[in-house]
Order: structure tokens, then sequence, then C-alpha cells
């Protein structure tokens, strides 16, 4: 159910997760993206973040469409999670086109991830435009 | 959404989707299931995901799915597909995240009878012993020069590490080395995220259990295998951890850049792949056989520290732990294969899907030859596995292969509705398993309901001839993340 301008949902897939994410921007649809994938890896992680944001981890993507962006992001998200052994609850863009960007993700550290998420897949994955902004459904394997 | 009046009947328990009906396949699709498996198998997307498959470049003779199939991405898990050398793709997606996800069963000199007085202690001791739960590590943190032979010599350097018995790698499929290896083809960020991996289980699906051998079906195969009535086994399931997922990760994003390169057009970016001849096909070949090195020395040292834990808890009148056997079942193997009555060199991709190679084949163990390669058949947590035999018809009908184990049928979200995880407990305590599990959530969603059953499962691959059942176990304690 969309309840606000911008935000996400978890969805049942047989075996894996949908992550279902809108928002009137596309740069606001990859931050609601990295919440959504922050809620599977700690649930309410972010919504009562148990210690200041203090680690950061920043990087660049380059991908040949903006819904390749978007897995490609949530996938560098999820790699800097394990390494990083973080919670990113929230994102800095210090440059966004629809097929590259360069991104501080800033967090806190964790013991450890309630689920593990193997990988954001392509499955699927399709950005949409509506009259309402833009809409993306993602499948999480976890 | 494929129909059931779609499928033809080729015999009572396998399906056939002709080529005919989508104008992009280039070979017919083929079901593996009964009438009622079946009908629960069309109730997802599977086999729409797997007429996908079937348009893949160079794919030989038919895209296959075994009975326990279920949807995925791109692949369906507990799918098969052959590709010619020449002209054919290897894909990541036929493979999956969790390279060589596999499952090795020990095999221990005690019956039920001497293990079951200490059994709460044994399942703590595992528990302890083998590091479980979401991006945990283990006691071991290799550098990363380390971690490159473990990539690249597999089990031969858990053996060199003491981690091993020289005659555990003869039990171990391709005897837990790849030699197409290559540890420069892993990005270094799958190796950071590896590094401190090696003997640990992870969570979701993966565990660690303790089971008896409760039926027996051949008595002659059985007796070669070395089991026997009530004895304690150690059944593993689990793979190449965080390295394998990060490798599939960043082949799928190279190779999706590559589609244009080579021409090539897919129904789902999931299936991305190359061809097997191409700089990207080959790279990441080399780099999936490196992650299923890391899987096998990572059920190698969980095998390790279950014999410390036994050890521990049954001292040397414990015994010796053997294993029995170490099998794959996400996996691409370069097999010679028979297609057309000629003798051929193809790349099968095996995803939720194991080997079954028939008694002869020289692949197989010398003291299991003249019975046939072990498959292993893990059942969902708290219901049976069953230990087969691969047979002929493996290799005239599905590329040398069979099921996985029991498939998916219902959504984790769903299992968390639908059972409580006391009562869950309650049940396995009611049945006489121990249970030892790191999270609620994570037991709750792997509970039997979520399953097929896997009595079902096996009965297809036996009736088809694919593969033969041996023994059945029944758990007796489930240790997991």
């Amino acid at each position: 159910m969309r309840s606000a301008t911008a935000g996400f949902s978890l969805h049942p897939h047989t075996a894996d997760i949908r992550l279902q994410v809108w928002a009137p921007t596309l740069q606001e649809l990859f931050c609601v993206a990295a919440q959504g994938l922050a809620e599977v890896l700690v649930p309410e992680g972010c919504r009562r973040p148990a210690a200041p944001l203090r680690r950061w981890y920043r990087f660049a993507v380059h991908s040949p469409d903006e819904t390749a962006l978007l897995v490609d992001f949530l996938s560098m998200v999820l790699l800097a999670s394990y390494l990083r052994r973080a919670l990113f609850c929230r994102v800095r863009f210090l440059e966004f086109t629809p097929t590259s960007l360069q991104a501080r993700l800033m967090g806190y550290s964790v013991e450890g991830f309630q689920q593990d998420v193997k990988a954001v897949t392509y499955h699927e994955a399709q950005i949409r435009l509506s009259e309402q902004g833009y809409e993306a459904w993602l499948v999480l394997d976890v | 959404m494929v129909r059931k009046e779609q499928l033809r009947r080729l015999s009572e328990v396998v399906w056939e989707i002709p080529r005919e009906t989508r104008a992009d396949m280039r070979v017919p699709a083929r079901v593996y299931a009964t009438e009622e498996l079946l009908e629960q198998i069309l109730q997802d997307r599977s086999i729409e995901q797997l007429l996908n498959v079937a348009t893949l470049p160079g794919i030989q003779q038919a895209a296959l799915v075994m009975p326990d199939v279920h949807e995925g991405y791109g692949f369906p898990i507990g799918g098969i597909a052959a590709m010619d050398l020449e002209e054919g793709v290897i894909s990541p997606g036929g493979i999956g995240y969790d390279i060589n996800c596999g499952v090795r069963l020990l095999v221990s000199e005690l019956n039920f009878s001497e293990v079951e007085p200490r059994l709460e202690q044994l399942a703590k001791e595992l528990y302890r012993a083998v590091p479980s739960g979401v991006g945990k590590g283990g006691q071991l943190k290799l550098s990363i020069r380390e971690l490159d032979r473990v990539l690249e010599y597999g089990v031969q350097w858990a053996l060199g590490e003491g981690y091993a018995e020289e005659a555990d790698l003869e039990y171990i499929e391709s005897r837990g080395r790849l030699l197409d290896a290559d540890a420069d083809a892993v990005s270094r960020e799958a190796k950071e995220r590896g590094r401190d991996q090696l003997g640990t289980m992870g969570a979701g699906n993966h565990f660690v259990e303790v089971d008896i051998v409760d039926k027996i079906f051949d008595e002659g195969i059985a007796e070669v295998l070395g089991l026997f009535p009530k004895q304690v086994v150690v059944l593993i399931h689990t793979g190449s951890r965080g390295l394998g997922h990060q490798v599939a990760t960043d082949y799928i994003r190279t190779m999706l850049s590559a589609l244009p390169r080579y021409g090539i057009r897919l129904p789902d970016r999931e299936l991305a792949c190359a061809p097997i001849n191409s700089p990207e096909g080959k790279r990441y070949f080399a780099a999936m056989c490196a992650a299923a090195n890391f899987a096998w020395t990572n059920r190698q040292l969980i095998t390790w520290e279950i014999r410390q834990a036994w050890r521990e808890v049954f001292g040397a009148a414990g015994g010796r732990l053997r294993v029995l056997y170490d099998v794959a079942h996400n996996i691409a193997k370069l097999e010679q294969h028979t297609i057309d009555g000629t003798v051929r060199r193809v790349l099968v991709h095996r995803k939720g899907a194991t080997r079954a190679f028939p008694p002869e084949h020289p692949e197989t163990p010398a003291p299991y030859r003249r019975v046939g390669q072990p498959v292993l058949i893990p059942g969902s947590m708290g219901t049976a596995s069953y230990v087969l035999v691969g047979l002929p018809g493996s290799m005239e009908q599905t590329f040398g292969s069979t099921c996985h184990g029991a498939g998916r049928r219902m959504s984790r979200h769903a299992a968390k509705r639908q059972v409580e995880a006391e009562a869950l407990k309650r049940e396995l305590r009611s049945r006489g398993i121990v249970v030892q599990a790191g999270s609620v959530r994570g037991l709750v969603e792997e509970a039997p309901v979520a399953y097929k059953d896997v009595e079902s499962v096996v009965d297809v691959v036996h009736r088809a001839g694919i593969a033969r059942k041996v023994v059945r176990l029944r758990p007796i304690a489930v240790v997991k993340g």
C-alpha cells in the first residue's frame, strides 16, 4: 500500500523478498531503496538507530541504464554493510546521473544482521515513471 | 502463466512443453513431477522461467526441472541446462548466488542407543563448534594470499593445514578442487567478504543435522556405502557464503554490460550470460570454480569442527566420523554426455540440482563404482532426508542430474504468519528432535510446512530411473543459525 510520497514496503516471494519503492524523484527513490534494504537487514534499525551515524562508505557506480544503476547501487550498499559490519541509514549523492553515481553512505556499527541477504537481483527489476513519480520492484535473494 | 493443457505427458512422471510453445525457445522444456506435484509447480512462475532458459544460445536437448522446482530469479531453482562449448553461454544465474551450495554426509560408527543419552550435549557442542548466523565469521581469518590458495587448491589446502584426512578427498565431488579455478578472477571485495567465513554455516536454510538411518530401501547398496540400521550420521548443508554471493553479483553485472557486444537478447536480465569462450565467460568460469573450491573447503572445515565436537562429547569411544560423500547443488561443470548418439563435452548448469552419476562412471569414488555415485537429498527441517545413488537413466535423460531437496512452496513471510516458534519447538521435541537455533525467526521460516513433501520429490526421481533410493534418514538434532 503506497502511503506517502516516498517510501518502501516489503512483500513475500516463494523463497525471497520483494521490495517495492516509490518516490517523486529518482534520487529519492534510490535513498528509500537503501532504507528498504536496511529494514530487511535489521528491522527498525534505521527508524530507531542504536548509535550515531558515524560509519561511512563512499563508492561510485556506472551502469547501462537507470534500473541497472538502482540494482548496482543497492548491491554496493549491501557489500558495504557486510564489509563494514554496519547498517547504513542515510545516503548523500555526490554525483547522480541516470547511468552513474557517486554516493556516501552513513550508518552505525552492528553486531550482526537478522536476515542473510545474498544479493539484490535484476529479476523483474524495472523503474517506472507515473503521475505520482517513480516506482520500482526489486527481488532480494535471501 | 503456463497452463497444464500446454504440457504433454511423456511418462508417468515426465512432462514436456514443446519447443513450438514460444517462438524464442530453442529446445523443448521438461518437467519431472507427478500430476499432484505438477499442480503445485504451476502455481508459481517456475515453468515460465524454465521456458526462458530454453531460449538461451547453445542449450542442448531440453531445459529441465526436477520435482523440487520453485520460482527463482532468471533460472528456476531445480533447473538443469547443458550448453554447447562452441555456441553456448555460461550464466551465473544458472548456478545461483550461493555457488556450490551443497551437502556433505558424515557417518559415525555409533548407533542411536549409544548417542541418545548425550544427544542434548552433542547438539550444544555442535552449535558452539560451528559458527552460524547472518554474516558471522569464524575463528580463522585468512590473509588474501592464503585465501588465494584456498580458492585454487580447495580441500587440498585443508589437507595440508591439518583440517582434512587423506581419505576425505576421495569422497568429495571432484575431490573438492576444480582445476580451472583462478583466484585472480575473484574480486578483492568477494575475498574480503570470505576471508573470515571458512568453517561457518551462515543462516537461512543452512544447517548441521544429526540423523539416524531410519529405513533401508536397498540393503546391498547400503552395505557398500557403509550404512546400517539406526546408525547415527551428520548432514551438513552450506555453501560459499559471502564470497560466492559477491562473485555472482560481480559477474552478473559484468555480463549485463557485455550482452550488446555479443548480440544476446534475454527475456529476463537475471539470465545475464556470455559465450563460454568469451573473455567474460572464461573469467566467470574461473571465478566460479574458485568459489566452488571455497565452498568445499568450508564444508571441510565444518567437518573438522564437527569431529572436534564429536570427540569432546564421546571421547575415543565415539570412533571415526567418515565422509560418505559431498555433492554440490549450485554449480556448472564441464562433463561428457552423449547427445544425439555422439559423446560431447558440454557445460552443465545445475541450479538446485545434484549430480547423479551412474554405476561405473569414472568420477564415482572407486569403492562405490559398482553401485553409483551417492546423492544426498536433505529434507526440510525436522523431516526425513534421503541417500540415493545415480542410475543410468540420469545420463540418458538429465545430463547426469537429479533433484536437490524438498523445494520451498511457501514464502518465508507466510511461514512466519502460520507458524508459532514455541509450538514448532514443542512439535519437534515431541518427535524426539533436539533443536539448537540462533534465531527464532530463522527457525519458523524453515518450518516443514513451508516445503514440499520430500518423500514425493524423491519418489519421482526414483520412478523416473534417474536415481535409486538407498536409505531414509530421520533427524534427531537440528543445529542452525
